[in-house]
Parts: C-alpha cells; sequence; structure tokens
C-alpha cells in the first residue's frame, strides 16, 4: 500500500502519469499491492524515487550495450585521463575533471575501461544520479569518486553497499547471487552483483543480462571440484538512501532555480 | 632436485635485480639449456625468482623438463594472466596427486610471502599468492597457513593493496578459531590495523582511533575476547563477503544452539549433537520468547551451563516465564 503524507495515495491517478506497461507502472503496482504500507512524505517524493530507479535501470542496460571488459582487480584498466588507477585496483578521479565528464566517459569510451562487476554497480548508480540531477549539482555533491566496490564508498551511496531484507523487490534494486562453493582459483565468482531491470531481468557485469537461473548457471560452473552447493539469488537488497538524495535534489535545484531566477 | 645449499638464480636476483637476472638467465638457457633447468628444479629457487622468468620459459619452451612443483606455480599464473591453452597444456604435465599440488602450493606461498617485485609483476604475482593460500585453506585444508595469511591481510592493507582476495580465502577455513588471529590485531595500537580489525570482526569502528589508547585498545580486544570464548561452539559462518557488502559480518551466533549448549557445524550450522525429545520441548517455548528475551535466556544459559550442570538442567526444565525471571535477576 502507499501513502503520502500517512493517507492513502490515489495510485490510479499516479500511475496515469505514466506511459502503460512502464516501469514507473510496475514500480507502483507492485508498492500499491503490497502488505506493507510505503509511506512517502510528498508526491514529489514518490516521483523522485520513480525518477532515479528508472535511469538506474537505463544506465545498467546501457552498461551492459557498452564495450566495458571484464577484469579483476589486480588487472583492472580505465581512461587515464580522468581516473587513477590505485594500489587496490580501484579508481580514483583525478581532481583536475569534472565528475560528470568522466562517468559520462565510462560510456562513451567504455572500451578503455575494465573492473568487476562491484564497480560496475557503483558506475551505473552515479551515471543514473548524473541524469537526475542537474550537472552542477552533480559535480558538487559527488566530488571524491572512488570505483572500486563497496569498501570504499561516499557516504551519499552508503546504503546502496548494505544490504537489508525487504517485503516487495523492486526494479533498479541492487541484488546478489552468492556462489558458497566457489573454486578458490577464480574468487571473482563468489559471486555477482546485479541490478534488477523488471520483468524477471537482471544486468550483472561479466555475465550480461539475463534471468536468474542463467546467472545461476554460469556461477555454478566457476565451482570447486565435487561441490554440493549451488549458487542462488539473496532476498535482500542494496537501495540508496532516497530521502537524503531526494533532500539534496530539492536543496540543490532550489539554489539552481533562485540563480536562473 | 638438486639439493645444494645455494642457488645461481636466486643470488642473480637478490644481489643484481630481475633485469639483470633475467638478461643472464635468457644466455643461460640459449647455451646451456639443461644447466638452465637445473637451476630452475633447484630446491633453493624462490617462487619469486620462478616467477620473474615465466616469459623466458615460454620463450625457450621449458615446460617438459621442470618438475611439478613450477609447472603447478605457472599454471596459476596461465590461468591468472588467462592464457589458457598454456594452462591446460600444463595440466597434461602435472601428476594428479593431491599431495604434490598442495606442496607446490605452499612452495609458493612460503616463498613468495612478502615479496615487492616490479610494480609492473606485482599484482598478477598477488594474485598468484592469493591463489595459493586461498587453494590451501579452501582445497587442501591446510589450517598452517592461516596466521601467515592474517599477518599478510594486515601488511598488504598498510601498504594500500588489494586484501579482498586474501581475506575471502582466510575465510574459507571455516575455523572460527582464526577469528582471534584477527582480534589480535585490536591490541596493536596501529590505527590502520585496530580499523581493519574491526571491519573483518563487524564491529564497531571506535569513533577516533588515532586518538584511542593503548587501555582502551586493549579493552577492545578483551571485549571481543570474552564474547567469542562465550559463543565460539555457536557460531556459524555467513558467507558474507567485501563484494556483497561494505559491513560483512562474517559470523551468525546461533541463539537457540547456545540454550541449549549444543555445539553446532561453523560452515552449515547443523547441530554436531543430538537434541533429545525433552530439548525440542524447551526449544518450542524458547521459540516462543520475544528477540530481547531470547538473547537473555541463550546468554544466562551458556553461563550456568558452563558454571553448575546439575542446576543447569533444573533451570531449563522450568517454564519459560520463570528462566526469563531468573536469568534477568541472576545476569
Amino acid at each position: 500500500m502507499i501513502t503520502i503524507g500517512n493517507k492513502p495515495a490515489d495510485t490510479a491517478a499516479i500511475s496515469s502519469e505514466y506511459p502503460a506497461n512502464s516501469l514507473e507502472r510496475v514500480i507502483i503496482n507492485t508498492l500499491a499491492a503490497s502488505s506493507k504500507t510505503y509511506n512517502y512524505a510528498t508526491k514529489e517524493r514518490l516521483q523522485f524515487e520513480l525518477k532515479l530507479r528508472r535511469e538506474i535501470v537505463n544506465a545498467a542496460e546501457e552498461l551492459y550495450r557498452s564495450h566495458l571488459k571484464f577484469r579483476t582487480f589486480y588487472n583492472s584498466i580505465r581512461n587515464e585521463d580522468y581516473w587513477i588507477r590505485k594500489p587496490d585496483g580501484g579508481f580514483a578521479l583525478r581532481p583536475d575533471v569534472k565528475p560528470s565528464d568522466a562517468i559520462r566517459d565510462i560510456y562513451s569510451n567504455s572500451h578503455k575501461y575494465g573492473t568487476e562487476c562491484a564497480t560496475a554497480m557503483l558506475m551505473v548508480y552515479y551515471k543514473a544520479l548524473l541524469e537526475v540531477f542537474p550537472e552542477e549539482a552533480f559535480n558538487k555533491i559527488f566530488r571524491d569518486i572512488y570505483l572500486m566496490n563497496w569498501h570504499r564508498i561516499e557516504p551519499e551511496l552508503r546504503e546502496v553497499s548494505l544490504m537489508q531484507s525487504t517485503y516487495d523487490h523492486l526494479p533498479g534494486d541492487r541484488r546478489y547471487f552468492r556462489n558458497p562453493d566457489v573454486n578458490p582459483e577464480t574468487p571473482e565468482w563468489q559471486g555477482e552483483n546485479v541490478i534488477d531491470l523488471g520483468g524477471g531481468f537482471y544486468y550483472g557485469h561479466g555475465i550480461g543480462r539475463y534471468m536468474a537461473p542463467m546467472f545461476i548457471d554460469s556461477l555454478n560452473q566457476n565451482r570447486i571440484a565435487y561441490a554440493d552447493e549451488s549458487a542462488y539469488l539473496l532476498d535482500s537488497v542494496g537501495r540508496p538512501n532516497f530521502d537524503r538524495l531526494f533532500s539534496l535534489y530539492q536543496k540543490y535545484s532550489a539554489t539552481a532555480s533562485s540563480v536562473s531566477a | 632436485m638438486n639439493q645444494n645449499n645455494s642457488n645461481y638464480l636466486e643470488n642473480l636476483r637478490i644481489r643484481q635485480g630481475a633485469d639483470s637476472l633475467r638478461r643472464k638467465f635468457i644466455d643461460l638457457a640459449a647455451r646451456h639449456r639443461q644447466k638452465a633447468i637445473r637451476y630452475l628444479n633447484h630446491d633453493k629457487l624462490r617462487f619469486p625468482t620462478l616467477y620473474l622468468l615465466m616469459p623466458d620459459i615460454q620463450t625457450f619452451n621449458l615446460y617438459d623438463e621442470l618438475i611439478p612443483r613450477n609447472n603447478t606455480a605457472i599454471q596459476i599464473w596461465a590461468k591468472k594472466s588467462r592464457d589458457f591453452a598454456l594452462a591446460f597444456r600444463l595440466e597434461r604435465l602435472l601428476p594428479q596427486d593431491n599431495e604434490t599440488n598442495r606442496a607446490a602450493l605452499k612452495w609458493m606461498f612460503d616463498t613468495g610471502l612478502y615479496w615487492d617485485g616490479p610494480s609492473n609483476f606485482s599484482e598478477n604475482f598477488n594474485a598468484a599468492i592469493d591463489t595459493a593460500a586461498a587453494m590451501l585453506i579452501a582445497t587442501h585444508k591446510d589450517m598452517t597457513v592461516l596466521p601467515a595469511v592474517c599477518e599478510l591481510i594486515f601488511w598488504r592493507h598498510r601498504q594500500g593493496l588489494l586484501i579482498h582476495d586474501l581475506v575471502w580465502g582466510f575465510f574459507q577455513s571455516y575455523e572460527p578459531d582464526s577469528m582471534m588471529m584477527i582480534a589480535k590485531y585490536l591490541n596493536t595500537g596501529d590505527a590502520k590495523d585496530v580499523e581493519l580489525a574491526c571491519r573483518l570482526l563487524h564491529i564497531d569502528i571506535p569513533d577516533s582511533v588515532d586518538a584511542f589508547t593503548a587501555h582502551n585498545h586493549k579493552n577492545l580486544f578483551e571485549q571481543y575476547k570474552s564474547w567469542f570464548y562465550e559463543n565460539n561452539p555457536y557460531l556459524r559462518f555467513t558467507g558474507e563477503h567485501f563484494l556483497q557488502t561494505s559491513e560483512p559480518n562474517p559470523l551468525y551466533l546461533d541463539n537457540e544452539a547456545k540454550y541449549l549448549g549444543k555445539r553446532i557445524s561453523p560452515k552449515d550450522g547443523l547441530p554436531l549433537e543430538n537434541v533429545t525429545p525433552d530439548e525440542t520441548a524447551c526449544l518450542i517455548q524458547f521459540r516462543k520468547a520475544s528477540e530481547n528475551d531470547q538473547e537473555i535466556l541463550s546468554s544466562y544459559s551458556a553461563r550456568l551451563h558452563n558454571r553448575d550442570f546439575r542446576l543447569w538442567k533444573e533451570w531449563i526444565m522450568s517454564n519459560i516465564s520463570e528462566q526469563v525471571s531468573t536469568a534477568i535477576a541472576e545476569l
């Protein structure tokens, strides 16, 4: 069930603002049909989450179609015009470039980049945020981007690195396939971070865009000899803190409006 | 294998460096192939030297005459470098016995630890060391390497190097006692070590690690130690790692097992001792208690079980509300 300001929301009216069969309608319908009550302070806050989830899915689809290579952290590669490769295999933003340009470069020069699945998730989140936030705001908020895995992450995105239990799975969620019996020669296949694209499809860098059984089969092919446990999809999800991001969005949008006015 | 006390190639690497080693090896292999092979197969050769010479071994196609120790190491490197044709070729040369493989991995790990080679070489080298450690632990169940792996994790972290695969390999032991190897770093006084130890043990990082006094470090260690020894028999590994989350919690405490005083398998959480019908009845009552009461009951139960088994038997057979009252009064 969806409530706005603690009152039941007119979900039909909100849905009608989006095309039939759109991702936004799928999300609204899932929330509305849930046994859990999803309370939003304002309609704008709900619309913000729908927009960001849509852009997360778009960014994931775009990265899937790109030429980003799969490399372990030991062999990761990047465009050195924008990123400094650190000894742990992560990429730190060069101090002399704009964050927005560096994120766009990953997509426009994807053949110059190669990394693991967790880094690809961060690339997706930053690209989605770049589509939602005004560019100037994005560059002010995300000045210290470090692309690796969840070990070093900016506070604004901290929650995507933590898995939480959930009543409902939604497009734009981060999910994780775990491979408990992975071959110790290939620890990079101990699991796969994916973005839920909706319709039962997931994108995970290194495997691709498939439904869950294909991810499980791929991971199972990288198990230790005589393995007895299959890979599986965890129920928990990683989600950005939409409330905090919406507050930042409002703050910077208001600043931008007052400047332009 | 040659048993002489020193090795020409080792001496070259240590005294003259990597470039000189390679130049002289290429010259030697071109003129005295058998001698070059003898030096490579020498029992005093160390993994970093073999590693530096791998491209030249390929150039002179020496694989058929190398001992399994060397070919095992080269095969791991080939897989890390995605040279699957070479890996497949070496597979056919290697004997299919576990002990040969284990000894080769142990040689790689023991002689390769802490090698700080040329930067263009060291990353794949570290990847090979990670693999050797993980295979020793996960495949060969060789737990003797755990203390060295633990030290290497903290050493690499101080250098800003990648630790995640090594940490993953370390936890593949499913050995709860290994957590105390990490916990010792809470007591070192080094801010970076304390922070990493907290992350690995999933305990709160003190607000200002730098300002932490030696006394506080000791407290942190003692608190963990006390928690660990109280709960050790009832802990299982969760399988959470840094690839999945920024705050992996490696251990899950099974309060039901703790309440009954029944040890569980740290790998899959299955009970290692039979549960009697009376104990099953106790468990049914326990599950009806609130989460908070369950924690109180399991803590009190573990302490009473250790202190006075006869009294514990009486207590656990009383009704659940009496159990909670006694536990709250005495904890």
